[in-house]
């Protein structure tokens, strides 16, 4: 498959994928080695002073993974920035997967205090991928501010309904100049193959995964969806008709009896 | 000296530092970010804390 660049960094693999809600921290760890995954997300919380010990992300190992820390639970910018910044402080690390979901039912994003979000922290110096719905304006917008790609949703966050957005996301891949990162609602790998089919740079998936049966195998299975719709889109899909074309000749055929 | 961690008032020794107050949490002090009365603190763990200072330590946990 060919390689997606991102702010400058060289990624084998199209498929990222979050360390949320998995049963256990080696059930993760499997799950992401499966899928082949180089962009790994994760969230900032308080410790947990009844149990402080760090064992939730020990699997991780920070020199194979880029690390993308999430801003989850920030429900404006000045939110989103506090987070980003501890982030950045407790890591070093530059990346950011910018998050304002201001409203606890369906966790959209919120448009306008994202860009603003995301103008304050590229001016901080932060590699910013906004999650976004998916609005080709905003994207634009988005874009202009700096991001280094945008995150349109396919459905609302852990919903895996799959490629509720297809038209938009088709309209924001037509138009951006940056990658187009699909991220939340897709449940199944065919939701990710879809979203590649119409161009989308990569997926980005955590739910499905950690509440499969097998999260290894399911990790397998992104992988290869991926993949397949990535090489469709390379190849070149010749379309729709709404009449049958044959497949055989219709020349050379036999005389009825 | 009362410190309120996480939302969470603890007495420490008067003079305590951020770095007597992980050890005394059992935190780590590997990959973790604090604020001190809301503001980011970026400077060493040697740093003394004054009664009724307000300590945010957070980490990274899994998440999407």
């Amino acid at each position: 498959m060919d390689p997606l660049v991102i702010a400058g960094r060289t990624l084998r693999s199209r498929l990222f994928v979050g360390t949320g809600k998995f049963s256990t921290p080696q059930a993760m760890a499997a799950s992401i080695e499966a899928s082949g995954a180089e962009v790994v997300t994760v969230a900032l919380r308080r410790v947990d002073l009844n149990d402080p010990h760090d064992s939730q992300l020990s699997h991780l190992d920070p020199e194979r993974y880029l690390i993308l820390p999430n801003t989850s639970g920030a429900r404006d910018a000045e939110e989103a920035v506090r987070i980003a910044r501890l982030a950045r402080a407790a890591s070093g690390w530059t990346w950011v997967k910018l998050e304002v979901t201001p409203e606890p039912h369906y966790l959209l994003p919120d448009p306008v205090e994202t860009l603003k979000a995301a103008e304050q922290l590229v001016k901080l110096g932060f590699t910013v991928l906004p999650y976004m719905n998916a609005d080709p304006i905003l994207a634009r917008h988005l874009e202009e501010a700096g991001c280094a790609a945008v995150m349109p949703l396919g459905a609302p966050i852990g919903t895996s309904r799959g490629l509720e957005t297809r038209e938009q996301v088709s309209i924001i891949v037509e138009q951006a100049n940056v990658p187009v990162v699909v991220d939340a609602g897709l449940g199944l790998p065919s939701h990710a193959a879809e979203a590649m089919e119409i161009g989308a740079d990569a997926c980005l998936v955590n739910t499905a995964l950690a509440i499969a049966d097998d999260p290894s195998e399911m990790g397998r299975a992104f992988a290869l969806g991926v993949e397949a719709g990535r090489r469709a889109w390379i190849a070149g899909a010749g379309g729709e008709s709404r009449i049958a074309r044959a497949s055989s000749p219709l020349t050379g055929l036999l005389d009825q009896v | 000296m009362p410190i309120v961690v996480n939302g969470e008032e603890r007495m420490l020794p008067q003079g305590s530092d951020l770095a007597a107050l992980l050890e005394l949490l059992g935190i780590q002090a590997r990959l973790i970010a604090i604020e001190l009365n809301g503001e980011l603190h970026e400077g060493p763990l040697e740093h003394a804390l004054e009664p009724g200072d307000r300590v945010e330590v957070v980490r990274f946990v899994g998440g999407g």
